[in-house]
C-alpha cells in the first residue's frame, strides 16, 4: 500500500519530529510512504478567516500535488477535516475541481484514523510509562469522528495510564484566527482545559493536533505548570523505538514548562 | 481597518474582557450550562431507549433529519404556508396581523390595548418580542408590562436584557435575586431557591388575574389547524394565554409548520435539547379564542406574524438559520458562551445562533462576532436539533465580510494574504518557513525570549498570541529538510520492535466511501409498532414516566369506585376544610363526590356540567374566585401519553383551564383505554377532529430551573400532580348511568 504523506504547516514548523514519528510508524506497518515535495499548506487558515480566494488557490495546489495518491495521510486532524469537509464546497465554482476535491477527500485520512480504521491495527507494541490525558481536537473528533482512534492506540501502550478528565470534548480555545482575535477568551478556555487535566492527575498531554498542543503548551508554559505535551505520533514512535528519546531543543519543547518559573503575564492565572 | 466597528461602539472583545473579569458571572454561567449539557446527554440517551422500545419515533439523529427536512420544506414554501396559517387562524375566530418591522409589532399591540382600554399586560417569555424591544416601546406608550417567566421577571426587575434564550437570568446568583425581590416586596427575602420562587408566585399570581392582555410568543404555528403552540415549564405560558381576556401572540413567520402530524417531531427534540426534559411541562395548543360554554380562556385572540428581516434572510444563503427552534443547546455547548455568558455578544441572540443571526438582523453593529466569538469547534452544529450547520454559516459570514471589504480580517488578514501568495509555490513556502525559524531565533537574541528557546512576546499581527501564551522555538529542521537528508524513514535498517501487535498484513481497506449512514425509519412502520404496545404495557410505562417526574398514578377498577377514590385522595392532599374545584362534568359523578368529600370535611365547587347555559360575567368571575381559593383542582384528561407521562386536557363547554393551573394540587382523571402510546399517536387522534380552543399537554408539576439551575416545583402552576386511571368498560352507557 502506498501512502502520500502530508505534513501540514504547523507540524512542519513546530512538530517535525512528530511527523517523522508518524511516517516511521506507517513505514513500520509495511506501508510505502512517499512525500510529495510540492506540498505546502491545505488553506485552512485562510478558509477559516473568510479568505476563500486564497484558500481555493491553496486547495487547487493541494489537489495538483496529491491527485495521483492512493491514500493521503496527515498527522493533523484539522487539516484533514479541511480537505474532507470543505474542499468540494470551496471549489464549487469549478465542478471538475470540486469533484476532484470530493474524491481526494475520501482518500485522505488523519494518521491515527488511518492506522486503526484502514490498516486495522490498534496495538503498536509501544511502551511508555506515563499518566496521560488525551486531548482530542474538535475537528478530529466532531468532523472526522476520529477521537476514538487515537485513544484506542494509546490504550494499547504498555505502561501508559490514560486518565479521563472533565470537559474532554470541549474546545481548548485555539480556534486559529480566534486565538489572536479573542486572546482573552482563548486563554481562559485553555486554562479550563489545563486545570481539568491537572485535576485528573495527568503528567503528559497527548494530542493528534499540533495547533491545540501549541496553544495549550504555550499557556502551560506561561503559567509555569509542570505538564509535558507531546503529539500522539511522537509518543507512539518513541514507545516503539522508532524515534530516539528527545534531546536538546526537542526535549525542551516536549517538556513544555517543567521547571519554568511562573511569570506575571497577561491573563496570568498561576 | 475599514471593517472595525464604528468608533464608540464596544467590540465583542471589550465586552468579553469585562465578563472574564467577573468571576461570579462566569461561575453562574458555567454551573447552568454544564448542568444543561449533562441533562441533554441523558435525555437523548433515554430517547434512544424509548425509540428502541417502540415508544418514540426515532433517536436524535433520525428525528433531527426529519425536523430539518420539515423545516427546509416549510421555508421553501413559506409564503403559501404563512397565508394558510393566517386563513386557519381567522377561520377559528382569531385576528391575524402582519408586522414587517419592529415598530409595527408595538403599534399593533398598542392599538389592541387602546381599543380594549387595557393598561396592564402580562407576558410569557418570547425572544421575538425581545428582538423588537416590545416592552420598552409599550412602556413608552404608557402601558404596564410584566414579564412572568421567573427568569425574565428577574431580568426585568434588574433592568437588564436576557442573557440566554432559555435561561434568561443565567448570569444571576441567588443572593442578587434575593436582593431584587427584597426591594420589590419591602421585606428581606431568604436566599434559598424555593423561597424565591414563592415570592415570584405570589406577586405574579395577582398580575395574571388582573391583567387586561396576555402576550406570548409561539414555539410553533400549525398552518393546517391555525394552532399556536406555546411550550413552557412554569405554567406562565398557559396562564397568559388563559387568564386575561385578550391573548396576543407574537410569532416570527418562520415558526409556521405545515401540520399537526409534524409537531411531535419537534416536541421530541425541543425540551430535550433545551433542558433535558422529554417534553416541557406545559405544551399548550391555542386554537382560536374561548369556545362556546367555556368558563375561561381569552375572548379575543390576536396573532401577529412578524417578518422583521426574515424575508431577507430567507432569500439569502443563510436561510437555514430560520429553522432555529430557540432551544439554546448551541449556547449551552458553546465553549465561548460558557466563558463569557450572553451579554458579551451585545445582541438579543447570543451564542452560536446569535453569531449567525446578529449580523443578519443588526448588520454592522455585530460584524465582529463571527470572527471574535467563535473558535469553530463545531459543538453547536453537533447538537443542533434541527440540523443547522451553524459553524458553516459562521464561516460564510467571515467569507462575506472579507468579500464586502475586499480584504482579510483586521490584524492578520494581510499576513494571511501574503502567506497564501507565498505558499502557492513550494520553494516560496519552504523559504518562508525557514525565514520564520530564523526570525524566531533572532527574536531570542533581541530579548523576546522567555528562556529555553521559548518566545514570550511577538511582534505585529502575532502579538495577541503572546498575550498569556508563550511560543515554543520552531523545530531545528523542517520535515522537508529531514526528508531531503534521508532522516525520515528508517528503511531496511529500521529497528525491530519487540511485541508489536501487528498481526500479519493489514486487511484490505474498505473502499473509501465515507461512513455508512442509517436511513430514517420508514413511516409505515409506526402503525405496527403502536399495535404491539398493548394496554398493560402502556399503563406500566405511563406510570413509570409520571413517577419519574414526581407525580403519582392511582388506579381505580371502574367508574363506580371513582367518587370514593377521589375523595380519599383529596383528603390526603388538601388541608382540613379545603375546597376542591371540578370544572368538568363527564364521568365524575359530582353528586356522589360532593357527598363523599363532605363526609371528610371538604367541599366541592362544581361548575355544573356542559348542559348549563352560556356562562355570563358573574359566573365567570365566580369561577375564577373559586379556582383561586381551591386547594385541589380535578379535571378530566381526554388522553394520556405513555411515552412522556403526559395528560391531555381539552377545553370544552362547562370547563375551565384554571382548574389545572391555580390550585396547588392537580388531579387528572383519565380512562385507561385513553392512555396512548406516543406523542405521534396523540397528534393523529387530535388531528382527526376539529381542535378545541385549548389543548394542554401537561407533563408533571410546574417547574423552573431558572435560578442557578436549581429545580423548583410549583412556580406558577401546581406543585403536585396526581393521575387517576379508571378501568372498566369503555362504553357510553356507563357514562350515562353515572350522569343520571
Amino acid at each position: 500500500m502506498r501512502v502520500a504523506f502530508f505534513v501540514g504547516c504547523v507540524n512542519d514548523v513546530f512538530f517535525a519530529r512528530a511527523a517523522v514519528g508518524a511516517a516511521r510508524i506507517l513505514e513500520h506497518l509495511g506501508v510505502s510512504v512517499h512525500f510529495p515535495e510540492q506540498q505546502t499548506c491545505c488553506g485552512q487558515a485562510h478558509f477559516n478567516s473568510g479568505q476563500r480566494l486564497q484558500a481555493a488557490a491553496l486547495a487547487r495546489h493541494f489537489l495538483r500535488t496529491f491527485e495521483s495518491a492512493e491514500y493521503v495521510v496527515a498527522p493533523t486532524g484539522s487539516c484533514v477535516a479541511m480537505i474532507r469537509e470543505h474542499y468540494s464546497a470551496l471549489l464549487a465554482g469549478d465542478p471538475a475541481a470540486a469533484r476532484q476535491g470530493r474524491a481526494l477527500g475520501v482518500r485522505t485520512y488523519e494518521f491515527t484514523q488511518f492506522v486503526t480504521e484502514v490498516l486495522g491495527v490498534e496495538d503498536l507494541g509501544a511502551r511508555c510509562p506515563v499518566t496521560a490525558a488525551y486531548h482530542t481536537s474538535c475537528h478530529a473528533s466532531r468532523l472526522l469522528g476520529a477521537a476514538g482512534a487515537a485513544e484506542r492506540l494509546l490504550r494499547c501502550v504498555r505502561g501508559l495510564t490514560l486518565v479521563p478528565f472533565e470537559g474532554a470534548d470541549r474546545c481548548c480555545g485555539f480556534g486559529g484566527a480566534f486565538a489572536v482575535k479573542s486572546p482573552e477568551v482563548s486563554v481562559a478556555m485553555a486554562d479550563d482545559k489545563l486545570d481539568a487535566i491537572r485535576a485528573a492527575g495527568a503528567d503528559v498531554v497527548v494530542s493528534a493536533d499540533g495547533s491545540c498542543l501549541l496553544h495549550l503548551m504555550g499557556r502551560a508554559r506561561r503559567r509555569g505548570l509542570r505538564l509535558r505535551f507531546v503529539h500522539v505520533a511522537e509518543l507512539l514512535a518513541e514507545g516503539m523505538g522508532l524515534l530516539a528519546p528527545p534531546s536538546g531543543a526537542a526535549a525542551l519543547r516536549a517538556d513544555a514548562a517543567a521547571g519554568a518559573a511562573a511569570r506575571p503575564a497577561g491573563g496570568g492565572r498561576s | 481597518m475599514r471593517h472595525t466597528r464604528p468608533p464608540g461602539v464596544e467590540s465583542f472583545r471589550d465586552r468579553a474582557r469585562r465578563a472574564l473579569a467577573d468571576e461570579r458571572l462566569r461561575q453562574a454561567v458555567r454551573i447552568t450550562a454544564d448542568g444543561k449539557v449533562e441533562a441533554r446527554r441523558a435525555a437523548f440517551a433515554q430517547l434512544a431507549e424509548l425509540a428502541a422500545g417502540g415508544w418514540a419515533p426515532g433517536d436524535f439523529e433520525a428525528l433531527r433529519r426529519r425536523a430539518h427536512a420539515i423545516k427546509m420544506a416549510s421555508l421553501d414554501d413559506l409564503d403559501r404556508l404563512v397565508a394558510k396559517a393566517a386563513a386557519s387562524i381567522e377561520a377559528r375566530g382569531g385576528h391575524v396581523w402582519r408586522a414587517a418591522r419592529a415598530e409595527d409589532v408595538a403599534r399593533i399591540v398598542e392599538g389592541i390595548a387602546k381599543r380594549r382600554g387595557a393598561r396592564r399586560l402580562v407576558k410569557s417569555k418570547s425572544m421575538a418580542t425581545e428582538e423588537v424591544e416590545l416592552n420598552a416601546r409599550l412602556e413608552a406608550a404608557g402601558l404596564e408590562v410584566v414579564e412572568t417567566d421567573l427568569g425574565e421577571f428577574i431580568v426585568q426587575l434588574a433592568g437588564e436584557r436576557p442573557a440566554h434564550i432559555v435561561t434568561p437570568c443565567i448570569h444571576k446568583s441567588r443572593d442578587e435575586i434575593a436582593a431584587l425581590f427584597s426591594r420589590l416586596v419591602g421585606r428581606p427575602v431568604p436566599t434559598d431557591t424555593p423561597s424565591l420562587a414563592v415570592v415570584a408566585r405570589q406577586v405574579l399570581r395577582e398580575d395574571f388575574l388582573q391583567a387586561d392582555i396576555g402576550v406570548s410568543g409561539a414555539n410553533f404555528v400549525v398552518a393546517e389547524t391555525g394552532s399556536v403552540v406555546i411550550c413552557t415549564n412554569e405554567g406562565n405560558g398557559r396562564l397568559v394565554s388563559s387568564a386575561p381576556p385578550v391573548h396576543v401572540v407574537v410569532a416570527g413567520i418562520e415558526k409556521v409548520i405545515p401540520s399537526l402530524a409534524d409537531l411531535p417531531v419537534f416536541l421530541e427534540l425541543l425540551a430535550r435539547s433545551a433542558t433535558g426534559q422529554a417534553i416541557t411541562v406545559y405544551t399548550h395548543l391555542v386554537t382560536g379564542p374561548r369556545g362556546p360554554g367555556e368558563l375561561d380562556g381569552p375572548e379575543e385572540l390576536h396573532v401577529i406574524l412578524m417578518d422583521h428581516g426574515r424575508s431577507r434572510i430567507l432569500a439569502s444563503p443563510y436561510r437555514e438559520v430560520l429553522a432555529c427552534i430557540r432551544c439554546g443547546a448551541c449556547l449551552n455547548h458553546c465553549p465561548v458562551y460558557r466563558q463569557v455568558g450572553g451579554h458579551a455578544y451585545g445582541s438579543v441572540y447570543s451564542g452560536p445562533v446569535g453569531v449567525v443571526l446578529a449580523p443578519l438582523l443588526e448588520g454592522e453593529r455585530a460584524s465582529d462576532l463571527p470572527f471574535d466569538a467563535c473558535s469553530l469547534c463545531t459543538a453547536c452544529t453537533d447538537v443542533c436539533p434541527v440540523g443547522i450547520p451553524l459553524h458553516e454559516l459562521i464561516l460564510r459570514h467571515r467569507a462575506d465580510r472579507v468579500r464586502s471589504v475586499g480584504r482579510g480580517p483586521a490584524g492578520f488578514g494581510t499576513a494571511l494574504e501574503l502567506g497564501a501568495w507565498l505558499w502557492r509555490s513550494p520553494w516560496r513556502y519552504r523559504a518562508s518557513l525557514r525565514l520564520a525559524r530564523m526570525g524566531a531565533r533572532a527574536a531570542r537574541r533581541w530579548g523576546a525570549a522567555g528562556g529555553d528557546g521559548w518566545l514570550s512576546s511577538l511582534p505585529g499581527p502575532l502579538a495577541p498570541w503572546t498575550w498569556g501564551r508563550d511560543l515554543p522555538e520552531p523545530s531545528q529542521r523542517s520535515f522537508w529538510e529531514l526528508w531531503q537528508r534521508g532522516e525520515v524513514l528508517l528503511g531496511e535498517g529500521r529497528r525491530a520492535v519487540a511485541g508489536c501487535g501487528r498481526s500479519g498484513t493489514p486487511p484490505e481497506p474498505p473502499p473509501p466511501d465515507g461512513p455508512p449512514r442509517d436511513d430514517p425509519p420508514a413511516p409505515g412502520g409506526e402503525a405496527s409498532r403502536q399495535a404491539s404496545l398493548d394496554l398493560a404495557r402502556r399503563i406500566a410505562h405511563f406510570t413509570q414516566m409520571v413517577e419519574r417526574l414526581g407525580g403519582r398514578v392511582h388506579r381505580v377498577g371502574d367508574a363506580q369506585g371513582l367518587p370514593a377514590a377521589l375523595a380519599s385522595l383529596c383528603e390526603a392532599v388538601a388541608p382540613r376544610g379545603g375546597r376542591i374545584v371540578m370544572a368538568d362534568d363527564l364521568d365524575l359523578a359530582p353528586r356522589e363526590l360532593a357527598e363523599a368529600l363532605r363526609r371528610r370535611g371538604l367541599s366541592l365547587y362544581w361548575t355544573g356540567g356542559g348542559d348549563v347555559p352560556e356562562p355570563g360575567p358573574d359566573r365567570v368571575e365566580a369561577w375564577r374566585a373559586e379556582a383561586r381559593r381551591a386547594a385541589v383542582g380535578i379535571t378530566v384528561g381526554r388522553y394520556a401519553v405513555a411515552e412522556t407521562g403526559s395528560v391531555v386536557l381539552l377545553a370544552g363547554p362547562g370547563q375551565g383551564r384554571l382548574a389545572s393551573l391555580l390550585p396547588a394540587v392537580q388531579v387528572t382523571v383519565v380512562r385507561e383505554s385513553d392512555v396512548l402510546a406516543s406523542l405521534e399517536e396523540l397528534a393523529r387522534r387530535l388531528g382527526a377532529e376539529p381542535l378545541p380552543s385549548s389543548v394542554a399537554i401537561v407533563t408533571g408539576p410546574s417547574r423552573s430551573a431558572d435560578i442557578e439551575n436549581d429545580l423548583v416545583l410549583g412556580v406558577h402552576g401546581p406543585s403536585q400532580v396526581h393521575v387517576v386511571l379508571v378501568g372498566g368498560h369503555d362504553d357510553a352507557a356507563r357514562r350515562d348511568d353515572l350522569r343520571a
